[in-house]
């Protein structure tokens, strides 16, 4: 493959250059047409639906603001977006629980690996069957209310699945333990970056074990737990369809289900696909728009560490 | 209690009443130790407890009789009854929907190799006009979930005629992968000298050889990385599946173990089994390669 002449080696290597740029268009074509074809085309196509309906089925016909309007007055849409803001309540157990337990693993416990790959294993799961698996856990007969009636709590023992007051906490309840095991392992890179003397400096001083978590670890982990937050909270409005698909199916009476999990709903009925790409656009809005916000945040307090 | 130690260091002369503080205060110090120990570990435990319980019940179950299981729901599956088991495999239409899984989980891996290591190369060590923008457009697709997009993306899947096939599994799986994967790739080799290209240049090779033959064979961490990370996301992803495949005949897994809990009704030893059938090829693809794994999911966490 060597080229042989001196002098036609250089003209041919200059050539390539040339033509790498090219090539290197032709490299990202696929990843490029893939992303276009399939998510920025239906983007665009999802804005248009989002002005139309189609009743029966009748070809889509245009319907101004319709669609949007309907979202403004729907009761089980409001229902929806107030049971992603409950995510919010339960976002700082998400947040604080796991950087404990990482904290503790990095204590060095004998058999922390095997504790850190226990907890990790409920996030390989996938969630479709782990909402099955603690439908059974979580039913009136299941082993949580009968340990509750085995200790004399059998007062507190109830359909944890079946009752509006507690559908939805029961499903942040399941999607925190998927997703434990995640933000331990997560927290548990962030601590190795720590220098451990500032942990044994603490000690030095006198800090007890919760001393050293406010005072030494929490601030020298913000930037991960700014991470996992911003995952947490991604996940809360994105990746819960299948927990709920499972576990509940949204109900009993629209109290579990999510933005998400409704525009599928809506989508399933087969003739609404206005309405629903009326709520996915202002799914994808509301998304890209908390996201944007948390990168700024996040850039601009790390700038400012530096 | 550290204190004390500073202080028999600035006291040169140690006397008996000294001595002893000093035994006492490390018979203290040693207790408080061990009683930290024991109250650490006992919290892990019983977090571990709380990880496992909930597998081992399902586990449990889909070991036990279904007849025993009908009259006792919390009995101990012993002797453990393997035939649920072999019944789900053979009526169940499991191994089929096995095949699919792990056809299409397989061959989504692969094209998320080629696509975005063809991608990752290009932006990171090609002389690419418009990079920046082209980037930003790849990357910051990620904001467009298949939730903002169903009912257009569910037509256009139909329009091309990819509903309920392979190739439009794979597509739906592999599109909402491909950002995240270019990122990986793109850093990945951006930790590569250039040196290395550049001498491959010289030596006549043109840009698809140094990828397939320079670049490729030291990156394999990338190619782990990536490669177990979607596996394990492709077989368990639920949604895109539910959309994208129309009938029960060539359902992937995980819509399999859906059907199967109105299939078998009260009867949970069966769709435990199901389950526990499920989860096994992920969690040995996780196993195998556990180290790329975290260190690819883990990677956003350190910066």
């Amino acid at each position: 493959m060597r080229p042989s002449g001196g002098s036609s080696q250089s003209v041919h290597w200059w050539q390539k250059r040339a033509a790498e740029k090219y090539v290197a268009l032709l490299f990202i074509a696929p990843a490029l047409l893939l992303i276009a074809l399939f998510k920025l085309l239906p983007l665009v196509s999802g804005i248009e639906q989002s002005f139309k309906i189609s009743p029966g089925l009748i070809t889509p016909r245009w319907a101004g603001l319709t669609n949007y309007d309907r979202m403004w007055h729907d009761p089980l849409w409001h229902e929806a977006l107030r049971n992603s803001a409950k995510g919010l309540v339960v976002l700082p157990i998400y947040v604080t629980a796991p950087l404990v337990i990482a904290f503790l693993l990095a204590q060095r416990v004998p058999g922390w690996k095997i504790f850190r790959a226990t907890y990790f294993v409920s996030f390989l799961l996938p969630p479709v069957m782990v909402g099955y698996m603690f439908g059974a856990i979580l039913g009136q007969d299941g082993p949580l209310n009968a340990l509750l009636r085995a200790v004399g709590l059998g007062a507190f023992a109830q359909p944890w699945l079946g009752q509006l007051s507690t559908s939805m906490w029961a499903v942040y309840a399941v999607v925190f333990w998927a997703w434990f095991g995640l933000g331990v392992v997560i927290y548990t890179a962030g601590l190795a970056t720590v220098p451990h003397e500032s942990f044994d400096a603490a000690k030095v001083d006198g800090a007890n074990f919760f001393q050293t978590l406010r005072f030494v670890v929490v601030p020298a982990m913000l930037p991960t737990m700014a991470y996992w937050g911003t995952i947490c909270v991604t996940g809360m409005l994105l990746w819960l369809f299948p927990f709920i698909y499972s576990l509940t199916s949204g109900g009993p009476a629209g109290s579990s289900s999510t933005p998400e999990f409704y525009i599928y709903q809506i989508f399933s009925r087969g003739d609404q696909g206005g309405y629903a790409s009326a709520l996915g656009i202002t799914l994808f809005c509301i998304t890209a728009l908390l996201v944007t916000m948390v990168m700024r945040l996040t850039y601009r307090s790390g700038r400012s560490n530096t | 209690m550290t204190r004390i130690w500073s202080s028999r260091a600035t006291e040169a002369s140690s006397s008996e009443t000294d001595r002893e503080a000093n035994e006492r205060q490390a018979r203290v110090d040693r207790l408080m130790k061990r009683g930290r120990l024991i109250l650490m570990t006992g919290l892990l435990t019983s977090v571990a407890i709380g990880t496992v319980f909930p597998l081992l019940f399902t586990l449990n179950t889909s070991l036990r009789q279904p007849e025993a299981f009908l009259r006792d729901r919390f009995g101990v599956a012993a002797p453990p009854h393997f035939a649920n088991f072999s019944a789900v495999w053979e009526r169940g239409g499991l191994p089929h929907s096995f095949f699919v899984s792990l056809f299409v989980t397989t061959a989504g891996v692969v094209t998320l190799w080629i696509v975005g290591a063809l991608a990752g190369y290009a932006f990171s060590k090609m002389p690419l006009p418009g990079r920046g923008v082209l980037f930003a457009l790849t990357v910051g697709s990620l904001l467009i979930p298949i939730q903002a997009i169903m009912y257009p993306f569910f037509l256009e899947l139909r329009d091309f005629h990819l509903l309920g096939s392979y190739e439009g599994l794979v597509i739906g799986l592999v599109v909402f992968a491909v950002p995240l994967t270019v990122f990986q790739f793109a850093s990945y080799f951006r930790g590569l000298p250039d040196a290395l290209i550049e001498a491959a240049r010289v030596d006549g090779a043109g840009p698809v050889r140094i990828l397939s033959r320079v670049i490729a064979p030291i990156s394999w961490p990338v190619f782990a990385s990536v490669g177990v990370i979607n596996f394990v996301y492709m077989w368990n992803e639920f949604l895109i599946p539910l959309l994208i495949v129309p009938d029960e005949a060539h359902q992937p897994l995980m819509l399999r173990l859906a059907t199967a809990q109105g299939q078998f009704g009260a009867d949970a030893t069966l769709s435990s089994a199901i389950a526990i059938v499920a989860i096994i090829p992920a969690l040995i693809a996780f196993l195998s390669a556990q180290r790329f794994f975290v260190s690819g999911i883990t990677a956003g966490a350190t910066k």
